[in-house]
């Protein structure tokens, strides 16, 4: 398992990347993308919508189940990732890269873990 | 039925609805063998038990007996490496019982719940460890890898073969899952019967999807023709070998025909379907 440390993670496994210029983008975990197995569809949201943090904002599945993904903050979206709509087997291939989208003007955010404490988090199973 | 002879039937209620679909397998005119989905056992056998006549008796044996499935278009040559042809069901749906295999007392049917050739494999529940280390260690010449529900699930619906607790329940009758032909009211007296006749012409039939938006369609999300609720789909999911969502449904018979396009409530969103032909995979002529 891989959880770079420029990044956050939440309980719901997501990780959530801090930019220098107030944005920030959001994926699932290495851990969460092993959980669900192999994705076959991906539903994002769209540019401008409002997320909410700890609440859904986007939803995976593999074949056997769907899973609503968190948001950790609470912003607006100002990018897609739209190759992940068409690959969703990107996020297995490496979820620290496959971005879903990227936050502004964000002003809320859950309780999130650094790296180490994630890591920690996810050994113990949840 | 001859014995020896296999024989799928919808078994219904008195009302008319499924109280279970089963395997019948012939023995003799004094035993058949009836296989059921685990999760029904007990209700099935109450329901038997009630309904006896006669002499007939019935035992649950269950706990004493594993079942093995072996599928797919090179499991003739799979059993060929372990039997001789004698002992091999040839015909669909036929099957050879006290065949040794391995030392091992099986019946061996040609069934499954696949769109392939296949067969199901009866032993004592202590020799299916050994019957399954048999089965994997012949099977690696032919690229035979062991498989779960999860892989079931989407063979049998690849071809379209119906599960109990979505096409059919207590509720839905044989004909309203597209199983008419397994209850022929022409015949003799059977549970259910007379309910089936005063049903009349089912107002639901069995249809499916193809999904042409994007999304996964599974169970139970509602088919909107313009407002009208059309049905509702019974089991969907991603499909492996076809590579695409699809799903079954049971619609109003008046919206049933090929070509119909629905919308999908996925989770509160809209995803468009269409009503194709079925089955969605049929196994090519070229296997047996």
């Amino acid at each position: 398992m891989n959880y770079p440390k420029d990044r956050m993670y939440a309980k719901t496994h997501e990780w959530v990347r801090f930019e220098n210029d107030g944005t920030a983008s959001i994926g699932v975990s290495d851990f969460a993308q092993h959980e669900l197995g192999e994705l076959v569809f991906v539903n994002l949201p769209m540019k401008g919508d409002i997320l909410k943090s700890g609440e859904p904002f986007a939803e995976v599945e593999s074949v056997k189940a769907v899973s609503d993904v968190i948001s950790p903050v609470t912003g607006e979206v100002e990018d897609i990732n739209e190759a992940l709509s068409d690959n969703p087997q990107m996020i297995n291939e490496d979820a620290n890269t496959a971005w879903f989208v990227k936050i502004k003007n964000i002003s809320d955010r859950t309780e999130l873990m650094d790296a180490g404490q994630y890591e920690e988090f996810a050994a113990k199973g949840d | 039925m001859l014995d020896g002879q296999v024989r799928y039937s919808p078994m219904c209620n008195n009302d008319g609805g499924v109280v279970d679909d089963v395997l019948v397998y012939k023995i003799s005119d004094e035993y058949y063998m009836l296989v059921v989905n685990a999760a029904n056992r007990e209700k099935d056998f109450a329901w038997m038990k009630s309904n006896l006549k006669g002499s007939a008796d019935i035992e649950d044996i269950s706990d004493s007996i594993a079942q093995i499935a072996l599928q797919g278009p090179a499991s003739a040559s799979v059993m060929k490496k372990l039997l001789p042809d004698e002992f091999i069901p040839s015909k669909y749906y036929s099957f050879k019982k006290d065949v040794s295999l391995d030392g091992v007392k099986c019946l061996i049917s040609s069934t499954g719940y696949t769109g392939e050739l296949g067969y199901e494999i009866y032993c004592p529940e202590a020799d299916a460890v050994k019957i399954w280390n048999l089965l994997i260690s012949t099977g690696s010449c032919c690229g035979l890898i062991p498989c779960g529900l999860g892989a079931r699930d989407t063979l049998r619906m690849e071809a379209a073969m119906p599960l109990y607790g979505h096409e059919m329940d207590e509720k839905v009758s044989p004909l309203e899952a597209g199983l008419g032909i397994f209850v022929k009211t022409g015949k003799d007296d059977f549970a259910g019967k007379a309910a089936l006749i005063s049903r009349g012409d089912p107002m639901y039939a069995r249809v499916g999807l193809a999904v042409t938006g994007r999304g996964i369609v599974r169970e139970h999300c509602d088919l909107y023709l313009d407002d009208i609720v059309a049905g509702h789909t019974t089991s969907g999911t991603f499909c492996p070998f076809v590579n695409a969502p699809i799903a079954m449904a049971a619609v109003k018979t008046e919206y049933s025909q090929i070509g119909t396009k629905f919308e999908a409530d996925v989770r509160g969103r809209r995803v468009e379907v269409e009503v194709i032909a079925l089955p969605f995979y049929k196994r090519s002529k070229n296997t047996k």
